[in-house]
């Protein structure tokens, strides 16, 4: 169908100008883009310049290399050399998780530690029965003081900076 | 201590890892981008199988899993050598070009913190959940050599049982290549995953994107101190988990729309698999992100879903399967998560309930933590209007996956068992970090969007139309935006009201420990021989800084020491407190005069003494205006607090527990108001890990204890804390921290929720100071 008469001008116009608005970008934009950009940008690294100044005052210097301290260690030493494969209670006068999973960790797999929180606890049926279970004969305790759940013989095991005072045993039957 | 063999055996299961990818793919990797992707995918698979090969071959799936890795990467090495002697196997091509020197600059920013997160994994051990868990996990897997139900202990359940396996695998083979198990020898492989990271996100922003713009991209990932320091260096598995997203987000734009039905080679749905396999909030984000591809595809119309259906039919199935499988593995380890309430429980959901306006407060307050994650966040909430304005549907479907991802992260903590708060503080800083891939894509797509400008993409002239800027509609843009600013606003808001309660009348009333009066607090200084005393006092400025010093006992005292510093007599200078190293006596020497530093007299505050015990604090519990004395057994770690009163604060009114059990391998380093109750609170630190706790109290006389919070659930080795006082005048006392050997002074400011919210640090005193040992007025 032809165009109608003197309206096919106003048409392409108004076409063209519509093609136009569309196309044309306003100036603001690629400015607040950029702005925007640099701005978040520049605060990331910022951010991460403050914590960079924060490791390298703390983390670089002094970062604890090893999980397990040394004198963790000769205590293990001392444990494998005392007591054989098996396992082993480790009770403490309260609940204490870091260096109950140090012992777990190094311990395992020849001697698997069962956690008792609460000495009291040692001499209930279901702990009796555990201990028939798996033959356990002895037990770490660990607090200060540490319990005694009745050892036939113990051994305090050597302390270092930070640790919890800690005797080895012997269940006693 | 680099771990060069671990590194490098890393490198060759990485290498093998990439080459499985490759062969089930059906490609060879040509470039570091396809070469990443392959690594990413071979992660997938590989750990998908190893619950299966646990089933079928007990005690033998790691063995199994290492042979047919070395064989995928001996193939993939043979074909190389075979089929492309003539060819280089490998091309790296640069990404940046020579003339673009803001690309240049980027790539160096990216290098820069590449390197810095290596130096840090490398030095720091394995700590908290990155030990108790992730590292744990494969020593047990190594030791076990398949999944088990139990963990430390034969047919036990433990809660960490059904966590998954991706990165204890990566560990568990690379133990058993170097064939003994060495907890931070696992260590190396979090750098591949974080390489892994940067190289996805850069390939996600150059499809939409110029390469400049990539690359500003991936520095603003790794300049995130929430996802490259802190717990990421410590062996977690959030970085992991966001390297997953990373390669999910880049795989997701490079998705053509094919004629015919796509082949289960695809990246993607193998890809997708990987998302449950890193964490367990991973098959949350895969469901979020099923739910956003349907909704896509939706979108089209019913017929347009169903012919998509039918198109993708094969990765629909790898992505149920994968899922289905992880589902499997949380039911065949069973047991239950005692983290959370159970949500049978009518009582978890009354709780969850009373916790509706109090988790998103708190969550609000991290997400514009400015130094956990920068500008990042609020910049997202900026940018969601614009990609919904102004982006493609797959654009769209981006942002409507993070933000739900966003909000799904919240619900963890209306459910959980523990005290809220620190719940929060622990943890929703490392979801929100498993996110930051997309995010950052998501402001990539938002720049682009905004600028309007054609990008020069990497994208095949199809796959541009795609990319090509639809018409703004501006009115539409303004109501967006004002709307997102009116979140930011309210978040802030939130933030200031929680940062400032409890706080206002303790702020600014009374500045503690001002020896010269100019509204900064000061410090004291004793030599550990002579036992003379200082003072240094600092300015009132945002970073205090010394100006001028004086002696405050020039003598000194062989054999008695200043245990703490507190105004006694109520002349506005604080008084020292002097103890007997034997005896245990304890005396209080009044200061007045010029800048405080005039000897005025002294009185004793305890002449009896009491051995076995130090005094390791002086704070106004019983609110009476003067001081009371903290002592604390040197065996036991009790504590106790001993009030005081009469003329000049010297006479004794009593005493009441304030720790009747005590802590071993604690010590109460300040006593000081945190939570802005009127009544000091006790700072304990960890004397193995110097980790840093603080016990409120309130009640009668201020001796009843209030529940606690971790102000630095780190700990800052070689550091120890010296005392706190409100250095930063928002009413907030901040943690002194002195180095053990060097006697360097830092302060770390503290604000927040029951002030235990980190809030930046600088240094009080940066030169060393051998042989003197600060103390902390109040």
């Amino acid at each position: 169908m032809a165009p109608v008469p003197g309206c096919a001008g106003r048409l392409r116009d108004s076409a063209t100008r519509m093609k136009k608005d569309s196309t044309q970008r306003p100036n603001w934009r690629p400015f607040l883009a950029h702005l925007c950009a640099i701005v978040v940008l520049g605060a990331g690294l910022y951010a991460a310049a403050v914590r960079a100044k924060l490791d390298h005052a703390f983390i670089y210097s002094d970062a604890v290399r090893s999980v397990y301290p040394a004198g963790h260690l000769r205590q293990v030493e001392i444990f494998k050399s005392t007591v054989p494969k098996g396992s082993v209670f480790y009770i403490m006068d309260q609940p204490e998780f870091w260096q109950a999973g140090l012992w777990r960790r190094s311990l395992y797999p020849d001697n698997p530690v069962i956690q008792v929180y609460d000495p009291t606890l040692v001499h209930t049926s279901n702990m009796e029965n555990l201990r028939d279970k798996l033959l356990i004969s002895y037990a770490l305790c660990a607090g200060n003081p540490p319990p005694d759940p009745g050892f036939e013989w113990k051994i305090e095991l050597p302390s270092f900076p930070g640790s919890v005072p800690i005797v080895l045993g012997k269940l006693k039957r | 201590m680099f771990h060069v063999s671990e590194s490098l055996i890393a490198l060759l299961l990485a290498y093998c890892y990439a080459a499985a990818g490759d062969l089930l793919m059906g490609r060879r990797a040509g470039s570091l981008g396809a070469w990443n992707q392959s690594f990413v995918v071979g992660l997938s698979v590989v750990t998908a199988l190893l619950f299966p090969f646990s089933i079928l071959l007990p005690g033998h799936a790691l063995l199994a899993i290492a042979v047919l890795l070395i064989a995928a990467g001996s193939f993939r090495l043979y074909g190389s050598l075979k089929g492309h002697m003539a060819k280089p196997w490998f091309t790296f091509r640069t990404p940046v070009e020579r003339k673009d020197l803001w690309a240049l600059v980027m790539f160096g920013i990216v290098g820069i913190l590449a390197i810095q997160f290596v130096v840090q994994n490398t030095l720091r051990a394995c700590a908290s959940d990155g030990y108790l868990i992730w590292a744990t996990k494969a020593f047990v897997l190594y030791r076990r050599g398949a999944m088990t139900t139990d963990l430390l202990v034969p047919g036990v359940y433990e809660y960490v049982s059904p966590y998954p396996m991706m990165v204890p695998l990566y560990e568990a083979l690379l133990s058993l290549l170097r064939g003994a198990f060495v907890f931070e020898g696992t260590k190396p492989v979090f750098a591949f995953f974080f390489v892994s990271m940067l190289i996805s996100t850069f390939r996600a922003a150059r499809g939409l994107a110029s390469r400049r713009v990539a690359l500003g991209a991936a520095a603003l990932l790794a300049s995130i101190p929430a996802l490259t320091t802190h717990t990421n260096v410590e062996g977690y598995a959030d970085m992991p988990q966001a390297c997953l997203v990373a390669a999910v987000v880049a795989a997701f734009f490079e998705e053509g729309s094919p004629g015919r039905p796509v082949s289960f080679r695809e990246p993607l749905p193998w890809l997708c698999i990987g998302l449950p396999l890193v964490k367990s909030e991973g098959i949350t984000l895969l469901t979020i992100l099923c739910i956003a591809i349907g909704m896509l595809w939706i979108a089209g119309g019913l017929a347009a879903f169903l012919r998509k259906c039918r198109l993708y039919w094969r990765p629909i199935a790898i992505v149920a399967c994968g899922g289905i499988l992880r589902l499997w593995t949380v039911y065949w380890v069973g047991g239950h998560d005692p983290v959370f309430g159970s949500l049978r429980s009518a009582a978890t959901w009354s709780r969850a309930y009373g916790r509706l306006l109090e988790v998103p407060q708190l969550c609000l307050d991290r997400l514009i933590d400015f130094n956990e994650c920068g500008l990042l966040w609020p910049a997202f909430l900026l940018a969601i209007p614009i990609v919904l304005i102004a982006g493609q549907r797959r654009e769209k479907a981006a942002v409507l996956v993070a933000g739900s991802a966003l909000v799904s992260d919240t619900s963890i903590f209306y459910f959980t068992n523990w005290d809220v708060f620190q719940h929060i503080s622990a943890a929703y800083n490392r979801l929100l970090s498993q996110l930051a891939p997309l995010v950052v894509v998501v402001l990539v797509i938002a720049y682009v969007r905004l600028r309007g400008a054609p990008e020069q993409t990497r994208q095949p002239p199809e796959r541009q139309a795609r990319t090509a800027s639809p018409r703004w509609r501006r009115k539409r843009l303004v109501a967006y935006v004002v709307a997102a600013f009116g979140c930011i606003l309210v978040a802030l808001w939130f933030s200031h009201r929680r940062q400032s309660s409890g706080h206002s009348q303790a702020s600014h009333a009374a500045i503690l420990g001002d020896f010269d009066k100019n509204g900064e607090p000061d410090l004291v200084w004793q030599n550990d021989a002579t036992r003379a005393a200082t003072v240094n006092y600092y300015s009132h400025d945002k970073n205090p800084a010394v100006q001028g010093w004086a002696w405050l006992d020039r003598a000194g005292a062989p054999g008695l020491r200043v245990v703490a510093a507190a105004d006694f007599d109520g002349n506005g200078v604080p008084d020292l407190v002097w103890q007997n190293d034997v005896t245990r006596k304890v005396t209080v020497h009044y200061y007045g005069g010029e800048r405080g530093s005039v000897e005025q007299g002294w009185k004793f505050l305890d002449q009896t003494g009491n051995p076995g015990w130090t005094v390791v604090a002086a704070a106004d519990f019983d609110r009476n205006g003067v001081p009371d004395l903290v002592w604390q057994n040197e065996t036991t770690r009790q504590v106790t607090v001993h009030y005081y009163g009469g003329p000049q604060g010297a006479v004794p009114q009593g005493w009441a527990w304030l720790d009747r059990v005590g802590a071993p391998g604690w010590r109460v380093v300040a006593a000081a108001d945190f939570d802005g109750n009127g009544v000091p609170d006790l700072v304990w630190q960890n004397e193995t890990t110097r980790q840093v706790t603080v016990h409120y109290y309130g009640g009668e006389r201020g001796a009843i204890q209030q529940g606690w919070k971790w102000l630095d659930e780190a700990g800052e080795p070689g550091w120890k804390v010296a005392g706190a006082n409100d250095f930063d005048g928002n009413g907030v006392p901040d943690l002194v921290y002195v180095h053990g050997s060097t006697r360097q002074v830092v302060v770390h400011f503290y604000g927040g929720p029951r002030g235990a919210w980190w809030q930046g640090w600088t240094w009080l005193n940066g030169n060393a100071q051998p042989g003197w040992t600060p103390i902390v007025p109040r």
